[in-house]
């Protein structure tokens, strides 16, 4: 049976947060969020004639986000890493000086990590990882089989173990854990 | 598959909530939104081809699919018949001629070496 399709702002306010934080995650400059999310909501709007009956409207957003979110990183010339060996991100020491490690947020942290994936990785981690959508939902929303999903979420969660571990190292990690404990 | 370190795991969470937009910032959009040339050209309506068709529209389709059907059935059932005119005018005289009359229909039945 078909659902009754939300009002349009019952829909904005139910799925705003999701698409911030997806857009920020994958790696949309803070300046250019509105800019970015007011896409994908204008596109939305556009659209919600034909809202009626999908039931998956959060995998639905979700590849639309996804979408605009890789037009806007291509036509501003941001560019995902080419992948590295897992042993060379254990070792790697671009990661910056520890003092100045230190005052990072836990966004830019992740930033630092997430930017070590490449697109495909760091999109199904991002889905997965950090805002919890079930493997199902985040593969039909990336356009890949579950398979292909969960090779990108493994190789995504290596890269991310790798490079947590390299931050962990240098203490300064150990040390926020304590101030946020205490 | 691999999982990820609980230490990680709570990374992540920090990261999250740090980037959850507040209300100010969820108000500005929708105000920026409404404001946006998307928003002020208004929805479109939605496709005429997934509108539903009223009854009577359903009706005069049935009706009409119906009436091709017979007219397609009873033009199949007359398509071997000669109208009526033509039955009277005389046969040529070529495609009237009995089998017998070419010269070579005696030799086909009697032919022995």
């Amino acid at each position: 049976m078909a659902e009754t399709p939300p009002t349009f702002r019952a829909l904005y306010e139910g799925h705003f947060d999701f698409v911030w934080r997806f857009a920020a995650h994958r790696g949309v400059p803070q300046a250019a969020l509105d800019e970015v999310v007011l896409e994908v909501f204008g596109y939305v709007y556009q659209q919600q004639a034909s809202l009626e009956g999908r039931l998956a409207l959060r995998t639905w957003i979700a590849g639309v986000t996804r979408s605009i979110v890789r037009s806007y990183l291509r036509s501003h010339g941001f560019q995902s890493p080419p992948p590295l060996a897992i042993e060379a991100l254990y070792a790697a020491e671009d990661l910056g000086a520890p003092e100045l490690l230190e005052k990072k947020s836990a966004g830019e942290l992740l930033d630092l990590i997430l930017d070590k994936m490449s697109a495909a990785q760091r999109e199904a981690f991002v889905l997965c990882d950090i805002e919890g959508l079930p493997a199902v939902e985040t593969a039909q929303a990336l356009g890949v089989t579950e398979t292909t999903l969960s090779a990108r979420l493994h190789q995504a969660r290596q890269v991310f173990n790798a490079v947590s571990a390299r931050l962990r190292a240098e203490r300064f990690w150990i040390t926020r854990g304590s101030a946020t404990e205490t | 598959m691999t999982d990820l370190r609980r230490d990680g795991r709570a990374l992540l969470d920090e990261a999250r909530q740090e980037r959850t937009p507040d209300a100010d910032t969820r108000e500005r959009v929708y105000q920026a939104l409404l404001a946006s040339p998307a928003f002020l050209a208004g929805a479109p309506a939605p496709p005429a081809g997934r509108r539903p068709l009223s009854a009577t529209q359903k009706w005069l389709l049935l009706a009409a699919l119906a009436a091709a059907v017979i007219g397609a059935l009873y033009l199949a059932g007359h398509a071997g018949e000669k109208p009526q005119a033509a039955k009277s005018k005389p046969v040529p005289a070529r495609a009237a001629a009995p089998e017998s009359a070419s010269p070579l229909a005696g030799r086909a039945g009697s032919g022995g070496r």
